[in-house]
């Protein structure tokens, strides 16, 4: 289930069991949109349900459970990381970015 | 030989006279060209000890092998010469038709000493050099020069041209061509302090390729892959991207380096609203990538790149999208490097905010104060003439605690990436040979990724930014723009296999390795030679003893002891000394023993004027 609207008594990212995704760069643009809200699980499982939700990153993950070279994550906007076994706490904030973040 | 001319041409203007000298195979496999060769030319071209801004010193322009041929984004050049800014080696890069030009006029390289008497152009056909009279240029934008040029010369002309703020010596005025510049470090008052206002090239002449089935397909190969998704940033929105992405990480350069995030970003520059003001997508010769987004501004045109975006926008705290638009083509026009203006400014802001310049107004925030600055520093009027010295030496002057917060390392202002944020990346300032530097150093991919702590640097990832800093340094020489670093998977093996086609050469990547290895220690070899010394190596006070206060990046520190300890990693890892110097066996292994001045260098044929 993706959770695209919120329960407007809750602010993003702070219902229980949500994480949100925020987009940055091209990912934003394939996106069409900012950020996302997606139940709490594993970033794998947070990236398949950007991908259901949004067509143009339906890319994100390779086979063997890769992400792929040209996006980058980063937790709460401090830790980066690729483990996508990972699993997110809720109320958690994961950045997509494009990998070459720089100049 | 394939891929070379094996020569290049040494210009007198004092002297109006021209030789060439050889270039042997040898020399050539060693440095590869662009910035590696250039490099080597330094060492035997500059004389010890010279001021950037004397007739005697050297203004090299640098080709490399790929040039000329059909492998996407070769048609690049280097300009080299010691910096007034840094009195440092100094390297930058442009691109397009001069690159192409240059190396049909039958050139490996260009270099220039001595000076002219009155305002003048080089033009170079062929081989075959003549200086004509530029009086009724000086003065003009770079764009309006390029125009009367080609009237004057024909379009099979192209030019690297100086703009006003190149006349008039400021410390980091830039050499443009079809308005892109050789940016970084002042070159352009190194040609202005020659009275050269351009050099014009043309020419017929051809350099075979080893391989030419091979480059072709090589070059297809390349060039589909330019089109995939390790170009995507920089073809569907350009650099300009990085903004919204370093402010959510808080590694946005804001109020001087004050703060780390900028509030008004969004509203700046976000996705939407640059599309709306988009005119076009540009690319330079030979280029699949087109990564040149053009926008609108109230004066006209302008190209927009995420460094200029940042100076002259959160650097000096300004949110008027119109107004950093309208700065950043002033800069242009002017001929100055985008990133050392609006340091500049962004300084001098906060010392009128702090009481140490007395000048009106001038207050972060305050957008009519930037523009107006951008040009009495192009014109050295005011407070403009101090800033033009760069902020080093307008510190000094300022004095109090100027120096502690003006923001340059080694004299060169520092690029859009907040160091208490890229714990790396400010290693990879600290160190890097031309002063604060983000294209001679990737060393912000690896706070970037999962293999580092950002906020928390580390001797472990100093070593990884080594490996960028090779990278670099072969790209830098090949050439090949780092649009495309994304796109190769073992990037010293592939342009082994590159070069192998052009040149014939049997390279492999380990002999790559080995040479970037080379170019980046020939480098710091020049800087010893000019009085480096390992105090150099370090970045403004601030960044030692205040912390970021913003979201992201809350509470990060860099505490000295933590910059030194991966300094002394990145001397390690390099081979070199505890002080940074290069030990005579590391001098041996690179094959860097014929660095010595006076060795004798062979001319081939000599003219004057």
């Amino acid at each position: 289930m993706i959770l695209t609207e919120l329960d407007p008594g809750l602010s993003s990212g702070e219902s229980v069991g949500t994480v949100t995704v925020e987009f940055f760069g091209v990912p934003r643009q394939r996106a069409g949109r900012a950020e996302l809200v997606v139940p709490a699980g594993t970033i794998l499982e947070a990236l398949a349900a950007v991908g259901e939700s949004c067509p143009g990153l339906t890319d994100l993950v390779q086979a063997g459970r890769r992400l792929a070279p040209h996006y980058a994550l980063s937790l709460n906007g401090q830790r980066f990381l690729r483990d996508l076994d990972l699993r997110l706490a809720a109320g958690d904030r994961l950045l997509l970015l494009s990998a070459d973040a720089g100049g | 030989m394939f891929g070379y001319h094996g020569r290049y041409l040494r210009i007198d203007l004092t002297e109006c006279s021209s030789s060439w000298i050889s270039l042997p195979e040898e020399t050539l496999r060693r440095f590869i060209g662009g910035v590696g060769l250039a490099t080597y030319l330094m060492h035997r071209e500059c004389p010890a000890g010279v001021d950037p801004l004397a007739p005697e010193a050297p203004l090299i322009f640098c080709l490399s092998p790929l040039v000329g041929t059909p492998l996407t984004t070769s048609a690049k050049f280097a300009v080299v010469a010691k910096s007034p800014l840094t009195n440092r080696l100094n390297d930058a890069l442009s691109s397009s038709h001069f690159a192409i030009a240059a190396k049909k006029a039958g050139l490996d390289a260009l270099v220039i000493t001595g000076g002219c008497s009155q305002p003048s152009i080089l033009v170079i056909q062929n081989g075959e050099m003549a200086i004509h009279s530029a009086d009724d240029l000086w003065g003009l934008s770079p764009t309006d020069t390029e125009a009367r040029l080609t009237d004057r010369l024909g379009s099979q002309f192209q030019a690297a041209i100086i703009g006003p703020a190149g006349e008039n010596l400021v410390r980091f005025a830039t050499i443009s061509h079809e308005n892109r510049h050789a940016g970084r470090g002042g070159l352009g008052a190194v040609m202005g302090s020659k009275k050269l206002k351009a050099v014009a090239v043309a020419g017929s002449q051809r350099v075979e390729v080893a391989d030419p089935e091979g480059v072709v397909a090589a070059a297809k190969d390349l060039s589909k892959r330019s089109f995939g998704p390790a170009t995507a940033k920089y073809r569907e929105l350009g650099t300009v991207a990085n903004l919204l992405t370093f402010n959510r990480l808080a590694a946005l350069p804001t109020r001087n380096f004050q703060q780390s995030t900028f509030a008004e970003a969004p509203a700046l520059f976000g996705e939407a609203l640059g599309a709306a003001q988009k005119l076009a997508r540009r690319s330079c010769a030979a280029c699949t990538i087109g990564c040149e987004h053009i926008y609108a501004s109230p004066d006209g045109e302008v190209r927009l790149e995420y460094e200029s975006l940042f100076a002259l926008g959160p650097l000096c705290g300004i949110s008027d999208r119109a107004a950093v638009l309208q700065g950043v083509r002033a800069c242009d026009q002017w001929g100055l490097d985008t990133i050392s203006t609006g340091a500049s400014i962004a300084f001098a802001m906060e010392c009128c905010e702090k009481g140490l310049l007395a000048e009106n107004g001038l207050r972060f925030g305050n957008a009519e104060a930037m523009l107006s600055l951008v040009e009495q520093i192009g014109r050295r009027e005011g407070l403009g003439d101090l800033l033009a010295e760069g902020t080093r030496e307008a510190a000094t002057v300022i004095g109090g605690d100027a120096p502690n917060f003006a923001p340059h390392v080694k004299g060169l202002e520092i690029p859009g990436y907040e160091p208490r944020a890229l714990q790396t990346m400010a290693l990879g300032f600290a160190v890097g040979s031309r002063g604060a530097d983000h294209n001679r150093s990737g060393a912000y991919e690896i706070d970037f990724s999962e293999r580092t702590d950002r906020l928390h640097g580390s001797p472990e990832a100093a070593r990884l930014a080594v490996e960028t800093e090779d990278r670099a340094a072969l790209m830098d020489s090949l050439i090949l723009c780092k649009f495309l670093r994304g796109v190769f998977t073992d990037l010293f093996a592939e342009s082994a296999d590159l070069l192998r086609s052009v040149t014939g050469w049997n390279t492999s990547a380990g002999e790559l390795r080995t040479a970037a290895q080379r170019i980046v220690t020939a480098k710091k070899l020049f800087n010893i030679r000019e009085g480096w010394t390992a105090a150099e190596d370090t970045l403004p006070n601030r960044f030692f003893s205040e912390e970021l206060l913003n979201n992201g990046s809350a509470g990060a520190s860099l505490p000295r002891e933590r910059l030194q300890e991966m300094i002394q990693a990145y001397y390690a890892a390099r081979g070199w000394d505890r002080e940074g110097r290069v030990p005579v066996e590391v001098i041996g292994e690179l094959q860097l023993t014929d660095f010595h001045p006076g060795s004798a260098i062979p001319k081939i044929f000599s003219n004057s004027c």
